[in-house]
């Protein structure tokens, strides 16, 4: 290889001529020698080669094949050669010309050449993909099947005696298969014809015709006429293929008189067998009888084609008759699916008359079609899917689902309150739209209720007004109803006496004019602000108006509240989700705002100070109602509004926190909060929303201590609201809140104290002036009774009586209160409330049952003050009895000492239920929190695998990870083919595609040509004509 | 000034160089202090931005004086008087602001022997004000910025007064004793003083930091420590992290030191906002294994029932703070596991620990049982409730950092609980309500909107 040496900066070109030089001498004689001889041996092979090549023909192009490509490998640019990276130390003897290294692994060569393998990638795709894409998409087409025509060995008489031969043979496979007489065709009934043929070529191919391994000329003939049927059979029948003679005298040669109908297959063994042995033995007699017997056999066949065509007729006429049975069906059943289709269909029966069926309409295929279509729309119209009509429910289901939903409800709030997840939370959310939906129902026939001579408005208002009046139970007319009273007196009279209200018609008669001013459509307020303008106008109209009437005072508050409420109602009902979809954003606003309401509302920003001394409840139960609703509409935005305002009242907090009594809740906080406890689950281990609400609540009761010693009401009154709403909102969980023990041990020390401070008072009152002294004794305690027998609640108006009522943060005032002595009897009478409320949760709670956690711990401290409290109960009413004896309360005074008494007295027995009698002594259990099974002994010692050696693991892992690296390697090897492939059939795609757009191109100039030269011409035989 | 130059120019009629000198030399010593008397009563007013100007400018004279008494007596001195007169002046003035006070302290703190001399200086003063809180509230904030010196620390070749080279290795002021001296001599002072209810809490709150490491001889202050730890309250809970240090550095012995520890876990230990820097050390006190089981135990009943009024950021300390004591005590095991036995009866009629006992050892907490953890795990927050289940599982993991509980407020979880991101709706509760009140709810007992 010199001159690979020395080809340092010669041209490619000489390169390679040199190159090829070089071959050639290394070859015998020249290249082009070498090739013309290669060309003439081929030639020759082609012509006479018997077997297709010989051993030098076989060797010598191999040969120069092996020295092209060692040329080609040669010739290639070095720029052509890609050096695969190879590891830096490799093992001895990698580099050999096999590819194996030591180790039997297949190792990449040194070099590649990816211009070469390209290339030969692109041949053979060239081959394979291009014909496939070519035959793609096409059917049939012309074979060249000529027998020899492309086989260049074959001489010109080889090929035409093959051709010979074929065509004979085709010509007796058409016979024996195509008969014209072959009437069935599915019976492979092989007779003379066959044998015939076989003889005929029998001799000049050299066949041999054998049976059982015998030549069928050495055989008997009778022998031959028994097993000849085997001879010429098919496989099926091969259980036929022992005849006995008795059959076969019977049968073949005398039995063609009797017409043997019982099987085809006899009869046309029969025929086949008679026919085919014209040149049999019996040639005479059987001459005669096939005459007969044609005759007779084509009677036979015409026969049983006619039986046939009957059968089928029958058949065909049954199925028919089946059909039209159908059909008569199908026009009931059309009456049930859908009116459209009906319709259509009665359209299409119109145009159709004559038939007037769908079905077996092969005559008319329009009629087909429009079945056809008919099924299909029926198939696409869901909807209108023939669906059965929901079963009334009878009063038993109806009970029992109603039953199982509460259950279901039950059993969810349980898994909550227990910390698991419940399947499903839309329980409470399809309630809610369940009760829209009774509503929406009331309201409807509320409408029809109200019938005749209303517009829809009227009556849609009196439906809301019902409603209002039916949840409150409150005997009220509004102005709905007055606007009844304006335009049908008698529905409205009938109304107020459907709702059982004797001044219905008087208080209506005042608030006439409002009926004008309140519209029944209000737009959607957008802003907090709007929705208290709406509600302080249309409050202050109806106040001016109630001043013109006649009512009173008491009748005027009644009258006017409801206007908020009413307004509340409306917007709700105008703009529920429920009507359309985009009142979500409204609802979400007036959620908003209607929370932002409830908080103004009771911390008396927005009430009217004149109209509105006190909170109405009836406007807060709206509120709630409508912002339960509310929620239930759009639950996340109020969840996220909530968690907003937790958020705000935290930061409230942090950023404010100075004096630890501060407590910075307001009372229309702490009902906002309420109201958040009481919509969201409150029994949950974890709620994302009363977790923190419950925290909040509790940080508040946590603070002010020291509002205990020096009484400030507000805050012991905000306390008081906030242990009843925890205790309201963990009453079902029965959790322990060790904030309202805390609180409700104060509370006592507060109660207790009073007693020292009716020591100082008495003494101070010696002192001050004796008019005074009547009053501070007032003060102490006064604890007065509630109309049904109970002791008074805290009104509101005491609420709002407490000093600095609406403030954040409350100061500490060192002035008592005027009224101290009603607030203490409230605050006694609630603490004593709460206590026992709490006690009773918890008593029955779990975690207090069996051990002293909670009466030895909890109640036993609070039982010896409240054993004090009681014995000091007594002088604290006496202070108070005297004075009310001037009041003429005496009596109830000592009955309510003596409902206090007994109280206290319930509660003791009931935290010492060792000193009462009837109950159990305490049988405390000790605590077994580790009751599972006991932890082992960790233990340091190795661990060891007695399995197999570690080798025989790793061998198998190795086989397993080795197969395993093998599928990957040929997985992305076929990855890439695919890729390659689609590159290339891409590639080849665009280039027809240009091919086809030169053409194109070409065309239209060509086009363009002519009609340019077209044009001129005229023009210029234009110009000659004029 | 100017009136001064003229009249002394009117007055003299002086010939002689040296009675000029003199004459001189007494005028500029009268405008000096005159000057400084201005500078003083600068303090008494309200202009900050003057205060710490005159602050500066007396400060820079008391280097120049100092320099010079340097240069005259070849040992290092200070303007003790002049720098006095500073201190008292900015300890007694009310009206001084915390931002002159920071300045003076900030450069007092980098300069030794002026720290030395206000030291001393202070420690005078607190001497004479010793009516005045504020004053002593004062001084406190003064001393509390003075950096004691270590026994060994070398003493800082910085002064304020540049000290003379030839001047002798003896003076007092290059020995880091007397420095050490000169802080305890102050805080004693200060410490004598009958002092606000605040204060104390605040000078025990920086003792084990800031003054006993400059003491120069803690064990001074052992008589005011003990007195404070058996106070009682928050006071003792403080005096308790000055305590450990003295017993653990100064080997001072303690008698009955468990049960006055013992004695502090009461009610209101939860409630006070000291009680992380108390549990950190109860846990250190409570650590070693050596301790008998009886008094663990008794510890355990304790923190647990006082744990039943505790709010949920103290409750979150007391469930891990009770798993290791029980970790690291497995006989007080007993008390969330009795197994049944012959000799021990199956269930009681009374709990057998006495709270009231205030003797951890006659507590009978050995024969009781952990039923205050029940209450605790029903909590209404979730997350104490579930950080109270870990009785119930297998002592598996490790002692619980105590670090990681100690720092929780309502604040922190509410904020944690608003903060949480909302993976599925909540549930609504099932019965919507209709109305403010429902029934079976005690709210419509004690309130009314009527």
């Amino acid at each position: 290889m010199g001159a690979k040496g020395n080809s340092g900066k010669q041209s490619a070109l000489k390169k390679l001529k040199a190159q090829l030089n070089e071959a050639g001498k290394l070859g015998s004689g020249g290249k082009n020698k070498v090739t013309k001889k290669e060309r003439q041996r081929q030639k020759k092979n082609g012509l006479f080669g018997s077997g297709g090549s010989g051993a030098t023909g076989s060797t010598l192009p191999k040969q120069l094949a092996n020295k092209l490509k060692r040329l080609q490998v040669e010739i290639t640019n070095p720029f052509d050669i890609k050096a695969n990276p190879s590891k830096k130390f490799e093992v001895v003897g990698q580099g050999s010309g096999n590819n194996k290294g030591v180790t039997g692994k297949r190792i990449r060569s040194q070099y590649g050449l990816p211009g070469v393998s390209r290339q030969l990638g692109l041949e053979k795709r060239e081959k394979t993909l291009v014909s496939e894409l070519e035959s793609k998409h096409k059917v049939g087409g012309i074979r060249d099947r000529r027998f020899g025509e492309n086989n260049e060995k074959l001489s010109f008489e080889e090929k035409m005696l093959q051709r010979y031969t074929a065509e004979r043979q085709a010509v007796s496979k058409r016979k024996r298969k195509n008969d014209k007489f072959n009437l069935s065709d599915g019976e492979d009934s092989e007779g003379e014809g066959n044998s015939g043929y076989e003889d005929e070529y029998g001799g000049s191919m050299g066949f041999e015709l054998t049976h059982g391994g015998k030549r069928l000329t050495e055989l008997d003939d009778y022998e031959m006429m028994g097993n000849y049927e085997d001879l010429s059979s098919d496989d099926a029948r091969g259980e036929n293929s022992n005849i006995d003679a008795e059959t076969v005298t019977h049968d073949h040669f005398g039995g063609f008189k009797v017409v043997n109908s019982g099987s085809n297959r006899e009869g046309d063994n029969g025929y086949g067998y008679g026919h085919g042995h014209g040149h049999g033995h019996g040639e005479n007699e059987g001459e005669e009888k096939v005459k007969k017997s044609k005759a007779q056999i084509m009677k036979e066949v015409i026969a049983k084609s006619k039986l046939h065509k009957y059968e089928r007729q029958l058949t065909k006429q049954n199925d028919l008759d089946i059909i039209e049975e159908l059909d008569d069906e199908y026009q009931d059943i059309k009456q049930l699916l859908s009116v459209a289709i009906k319709e259509s269909n009665e359209k299409q029966k119109e145009s159709n008359d004559g038939r007037g069926s769908m079905f077996g309409a092969k005559q008319q295929p329009t009629q087909v079609d429009a079945y056809d279509s008919n099924v299909k729309q029926l198939g696409f119209d869901n909807s209108k899917r023939a669906n059965p009509q929901d079963r009334l429910k009878t009063e038993e289901e109806l009970a029992v689902e109603r039953k199982e939903k509460l259950e279901r409800n039950e059993r969810h709030r349980i898994r909550r309150m227990q910390g698991l997840d419940s399947d499903t939370e839309s329980g409470s959310d399809s309630e809610g739209g369940d009760d829209d939906d009774d509503e929406d129902d009331e309201y409807n026939k509320n409408v029809i209720s109200f019938g005749k001579g209303l517009s829809s408005r009227n009556g849609k208002n009196g439906q809301e007004e019902n409603y209002f009046s039916d949840e409150e139970g409150i005997v009220k007319i509004t102005k709905k109803n007055t606007a009844f009273s304006i335009t049908n007196n008698i529905n409205k009279n009938n109304n107020s006496g459907g709702s059982g209200s004797g001044s219905a018609s008087a208080s209506a008669s005042g608030s006439k004019d409002q009926v004008n001013e309140l519209p029944f459509v209000f737009p959607a307020p957008k802003t907090y602000k709007e929705f208290v303008e709406l509600t302080t106008t249309y409050s202050t109209q109806s106040h001016e108006s109630n001043k013109d009437g006649d009512d009173d005072d008491e009748n005027e508050n009644g009258e006017e509240k409801p206007i908020t409420v009413t307004i509340i109602e409306r917007l709700l009902m105008l703009y529920n989700t429920k009507v359309s979809p985009q009142n979500k954003s409204i609802a979400e606003k007036l959620f908003c705002i209607l929370f932002e309401y409830l908080k103004a509302y009771v911390n008396n920003n927005n009430r009217n100070a004149v109209t509105a001394p006190s909170v109405d409840k009836r406007v807060v139960d709206a509120l709630f109602k409508s912002i339960c609703q509310l929620v239930n509409m759009v639950p996340e935005h109020c969840c996220e509004y909530i968690r907003q305002y937790l958020k705000h009242l935290l930061a409230l907090e942090t950023t404010t926190a100075g004096s630890p009594s501060s407590t910075l809740l307001t009372f229309g906080d702490i009902f906002a909060l309420k109201l958040v406890l009481m919509v969201y689950s409150s029994s949950d281990k974890h709620h994302y929303i009363v977790t923190p609400t419950v925290l909040i609540l509790c940080r508040t009761l946590s603070l002010g201590s020291d509002a205990y010693t020096t009484r400030n009401y507000s805050v012991i009154f905000k306390h008081l609201l906030i242990m009843s709403i925890l205790h309201d909102s963990i009453r079902l969980s029965a959790r322990y809140i060790p904030e309202v023990i805390k609180r409700l041990d104060s509370l006592l020390q507060f109660i207790l104290d009073l007693e020292s401070e009716s020591d100082a008072d008495s003494n101070s009152n010696s002192n001050s002036n004796s008019n005074s002294s009547s009053g501070s004794k007032d003060r102490i305690l006064v604890i007065n009774n509630d109309a049904d027998g109970g002791f008074a609640r805290i009104n509101f108006s005491v609420l709002q009586s407490l000093p600095l009522f609406s403030q954040r943060r409350p100061q500490k005032n060192s002035e008592k209160p005027s009224n101290a002595g009603e607030l203490n009897g409230y605050i006694v009478t609630s603490t004593l409330t709460l206590l026992q409320r709490f006690t009773r949760l918890y008593n029955n709670a779990p975690f207090a049952s069996q051990n002293p956690s909670f009466h030895e711990y909890i109640l036993t401290p609070m039982s010896a003050k409240l054993g004090s409290i009681l014995s000091l109960l007594p002088q604290l009413m006496k202070t108070n009895k005297k004075s009310k004896s001037k009041s003429k309360e005496s009596s109830n005074s000592t009955s309510i000492v003596k409902d206090l008494s007994l109280l206290v007295n319930s509660l003791i027995s009931q935290i010492n239920p060792s000193s009462s009698t009837f109950s159990p002594q305490h049988n405390y259990q000790f605590l077994k929190l580790q009751a599972h099974k006991p932890l082992a002994i960790r233990s340091i010692a190795p661990k060891f695998s007695y399995s197999s050696s570690f080798y025989l693991d790793s061998r198998n892992n190795n086989s397993a990870s080795a197969l395993k690296r093998q599928y990957k390697e040929q997985l992305r090897g076929a990855v890439k083919e695919l890729r390659k492939d689609s590159a290339f059939l891409n590639k080849l795609n665009l280039d027809k595609q240009l091919d086809a757009d030169a053409q194109y191109k070409k065309t239209m100039n060509k086009a363009f040509n002519t009609v340019d030269t077209d044009i001129a011409n005229t023009r210029y035989d234009k110009k000659d004509d004029q | 000034m100017k009136v001064d130059l003229d009249e002394v120019d009117q007055n003299s009629v002086i010939t002689d160089e040296n009675e000029q000198k003199a004459v001189l030399s007494a005028w500029i010593v009268k405008t000096y202090k005159e000057f400084i008397k201005n500078l003083l009563s600068n303090f008494e007013g309200r202009d900050i931005a003057l205060k710490i100007g005159s602050l500066r400018i007396l400060m820079s004279l008391v280097k120049k004086e100092g320099a010079f008494l340097c240069r005259r007596s070849k040992i290092y001195t200070f303007p003790k008087s002049l720098f006095e007169k500073i201190v008292e002046k900015l300890i007694q003035e009310p009206s001084l602001e915390d931002e002159g006070g920071a300045l003076e302290n900030g450069r007092k703190a980098d300069y030794d022997p002026i720290k030395k001399k206000s030291v001393e200086s202070t420690g005078k003063n607190s001497d004479l004000s010793k009516k005045y809180e504020d004053i002593a509230q004062r001084t406190f904030e003064v001393l509390k910025n003075i950096k004691g010196i270590g026994k060994t620390e070398e003493i800082g070749k910085l002064f304020w007064i540049a000290a003379p080279e030839k001047s002798e290795k003896k003076a007092g002021v290059f020995k880091s004793h007397s420095h050490r001296r000169m802080f305890s001599e102050a805080w004693l002072s200060l410490m004598r003083i009958p002092l606000p209810v605040e204060l104390y809490k605040m000078i025990l709150m920086v003792m084990h930091r800031r003054i006993l490491p400059g003491m120069h001889d803690p064990c001074l202050l052992m008589d005011f420590l003990t007195e404070s730890y058996d106070s009682g309250g928050p006071v003792s809970l403080l005096a308790l992290n000055g305590l450990f240090t003295l017993i653990t550095e100064y080997n001072l012995t303690y008698p009955e030191f468990y049960t006055k520890l013992y004695a502090m876990f009461d009610k209101n230990l939860l409630q006070v906002k000291y009680r992380s820097r108390f549990f950190r050390l109860a846990d250190t006190f409570l650590s070693s294994s050596h301790l008998p089981s009886y008094l663990v135990a008794a510890f355990i009943k304790r923190l647990s029932r006082i744990s039943l009024t505790a709010s949920p950021s103290a409750l979150v300390i007391v469930a891990p703070f009770i798993y290791n004591l029980l970790k690291r005590h497995p006989t007080c095991m007993i008390l969330i596991h009795r197994a049944d036995s012959e000799d021990s009866p199956s269930s009681l009629e009374k709990d057998p620990y006495d709270f009231n006992e205030p003797d951890p050892a006659k507590s009978n907490a050995l024969e009781s049982s952990l039923w205050e953890i029940l209450p605790i795990q029903n909590h209404y927050y979730s997350n104490i409730s579930i950080m109270a289940s870990i009785f119930n599982e297998p002592f598996k993991s490790s002692e619980y950092l105590l670090e990681d509980f100690l720092d929780h407020t309502y604040s922190t979880m509410i904020s944690a609980e608003t903060a949480k991101q909302i993976k599925k709706q909540p549930a609504l509760s099932d019965p919507a309500p209709t109305s403010f009140f429902r029934s079976g709810e005690v709210l419509g007992d004690i309130f009314s909107l009527d």
